[in-house]
């Protein structure tokens, strides 16, 4: 039984000690979506790029959070600073690429030049101004909140609330261990990202990255493809644990575990097919250690990051319709060039717009898209597992593989910050 | 085969056109892409994958740079297998993102042959625009919304004694810097 003391149509997520339930108007209503661009992307931190993408000083990078224009610049000290893209003057855009680098940033429209740290340097004919006018507060405005993971960064539009290291707790030893398959323990984005557009609501992704349950029928004719044509399978066949985990924070993961000699994983596989990777990592780290690095994982950083075996998936939502979705590959650092060639075709075999695999993921997007608006406040069901959930190592909820753990701590979290 | 070229890229590997010319004239290199063009419009795939040399390949990159396929992420990077398994997965498996299917019309236009390549084989420039669009149901989204994708393509034919087949087919979409909807039919 529900919980009625709020009517139907004000609640949006059910969750009870028998069910868990969110409304088919948060997919579909302009108003929850406008709340959710206030309360959860201007509110949190949000994944905006890697530092690989701007290595040196005056390498930009222009983003949208929150439906506003950012430029992310490395500034003269090395520090990546995050300015809003809007001429203090008369608002024009400062930065239209999307990759740049300047000395300065010079407002086409009437000339006003800013320092990489934003502040104001001169304004053309300043005869036109009083001598009173204070050009230090007149410098392009900086976003609240700037972080940094292990080159990961975020921003976050608000002062106040956790600090990045506090929204990152949760899972940060899942992090860590993306990050230690990597010889040098970093990562590279090397070229522009797989983007992909899709008219549907963002949540459509962020629910599907650590969905355990629908591999099997979505990407049937991929795995059918692959039995078919693909390489022959390992005998005996190796087997994985896999498990969902749900987090603090609105954090998920899907994990395929497996054992030495890990050939189930994506890592193990690397290692089995090149020695030279194997060495590195062999060299680094017991077996023990191994276990855990090597295990597949699927881990979501709410609200709109995916850390997968080859990609960086960012969710971007433009309207409550509309999304787009991009998967920047990235190198191992310090793995064998071979490694990374083999990754990013195996990448491409499965990802990207004309991929095997995420033309299908897409396609569901668009038939949930369609579906909900079928009996619009009609909820959908997330319950999957509940009757069996338990308590991993760090408290998080630990479920089935095919479980909706990771949708449960996601719209807990969801729920927490639009309740606000 | 290298994989680089020169058409839109900034690399400069492959030296401007030779002199000699290609014994290959320009009706000829047209019927090929007529007839390519003709067979993907039909779904007759399988065909389709016959114009291919043993070697031959389908890129669609992402960016062109002379950093190469090991290093720039292409939408699509297919040798014979990765041919062989889109159309396979196309036509003998359950596809939901060819479910209902595309229909497309490739038009050809501004097919010039610029020479040949170190390797012999002809260099072949045209521009195409592709209309595809999934028909479905009034309802339902994602479907029924014509597309045109534009693309410069590069062609490099291979001379054999049947006639000329494709050691590359390289296309580069007008848009492929912008987000992409559901790409999976062939180009």
């Amino acid at each position: 039984m529900l919980d009625n003391q709020v009517p139907m149509t004000q609640r949006a997520v059910f969750d009870t000690a028998d069910t868990f339930e969110v409304s088919g108007r948060i997919y579909h209503d302009a108003e929850i979506f406008n709340r959710e661009i206030q309360l959860i992307f201007g509110r949190t931190w949000v994944y905006v790029g890697h530092e690989s993408e701007l290595p040196a000083p005056g390498d930009l990078k222009t983003v949208v959070v929150a439906q506003q224009p950012i430029i992310l610049i490395r500034d003269d000290d090395g520090e990546v600073i995050a300015l809003l893209n809007r001429c203090r003057h008369r608002g024009a855009v400062i930065c239209r690429t999307e990759h740049d680098h300047a000395n300065t940033l010079r407002c086409p429209y009437h000339g006003w030049t800013y320092a990489k740290d934003g502040n104001l340097l001169g304004v053309p004919n300043p005869s036109g101004y009083p001598s009173t006018f204070d050009k230090s507060r007149w410098g392009l405005r900086r976003v609240a909140r700037i972080g940094s993971y292990r080159g990961l960064l975020f921003v976050n539009l608000a002062t106040d609330g956790h600090s990045l290291e506090e929204h990152l707790a949760p899972i940060r030893r899942y992090i860590d261990w993306w990050f230690d398959r990597a010889p040098d323990g970093n990562v590279k984005i090397l070229s522009p990202p797989h983007r992909i557009h899709y008219p549907g609501n963002w949540k459509w992704q962020a629910e599907n990255g650590h969905d355990g349950y629908h591999g099997d029928f979505v990407h049937e004719s991929y795995h059918r493809t692959e039995r078919e044509l693909g390489p022959p399978p390992a005998r005996p066949k190796p087997q994985a644990q896999k498990c969902t985990r749900g987090f603090t924070f609105g954090h998920g993961i899907f994990e395929r575990r497996v054992r030495s000699p890990w050939l189930a994983s994506w890592t193990g596989r690397l290692m089995r097919d090149f020695p030279e990777y194997e060495r590195i990592m062999r060299s680094r780290f017991a077996d023990a250690e191994l276990d855990d690095i090597t295990a597949r994982r699927d881990t979501f950083v709410f609200p709109n990051l995916y850390l997968f075996e080859t990609h960086i998936r960012v969710i971007e939502p433009l309207a409550v319709n509309r999304t787009t979705v991009k998967m920047q590959f990235y190198e191992l650092q310090g793995s064998p060039q071979e490694v990374t060639a083999s990754r990013m075709k195996s990448h491409e075999r499965f990802f990207g717009p004309s991929g095997l695999g995420t033309p299908d993921d897409i396609e569901m997007f668009v038939r949930n898209e369609t579906g909900i608006r079928a009996s619009p406040d009609d909820t959908v069901l997330l319950a999957r597992g509940m009757h069996r959930e338990r308590r991993g190592p760090d408290g998080e909820v630990v479920g089935d593989g095919s479980d909706e753990v990771p949708l449960r701590a996601l719209y807990r979290e969801w729920d927490r910050l639009m309740s606000a | 085969m290298t994989a680089s070229s020169s058409l839109g890229t900034s690399s400069g590997t492959t030296s401007a056109p030779p002199d000699t010319v290609p014994d290959l004239r320009v009706d000829e290199v047209t019927a090929l892409l007529f007839r390519e063009a003709r067979l993907l419009d039909d779904v007759q795939w399988d065909k389709w994958l016959d114009l291919f040399t043993e070697d031959g390949l389908y890129w669609i990159p992402l960016e062109d740079t002379a950093a190469g396929p090991d290093r720039d992420l292409a939408i699509a990077y297919d040798d014979a297998e990765g041919r062989a398994a889109r159309v396979f997965r196309r036509q003998r498996t359950r596809v939901y993102d060819q479910d209902p299917p595309s229909r497309t019309v490739h038009a050809v236009c501004n097919v010039e042959v610029v020479g040949t390549d170190d390797e012999g084989d002809v260099v072949v420039y045209s521009t195409q625009f592709v209309g595809e669009v999934r028909a479905g149901g009034d309802a339902q989204i994602g479907l029924n919304s014509p597309r045109l994708l534009m693309a410069r393509v590069e062609h490099r034919l291979q001379l054999t004694d049947d006639g000329p087949r494709i050691r590359m087919k390289k296309v580069l979409l007008l848009d492929r810097a912008q987000p992409l909807y559901n790409m999976s039919f062939l180009i």
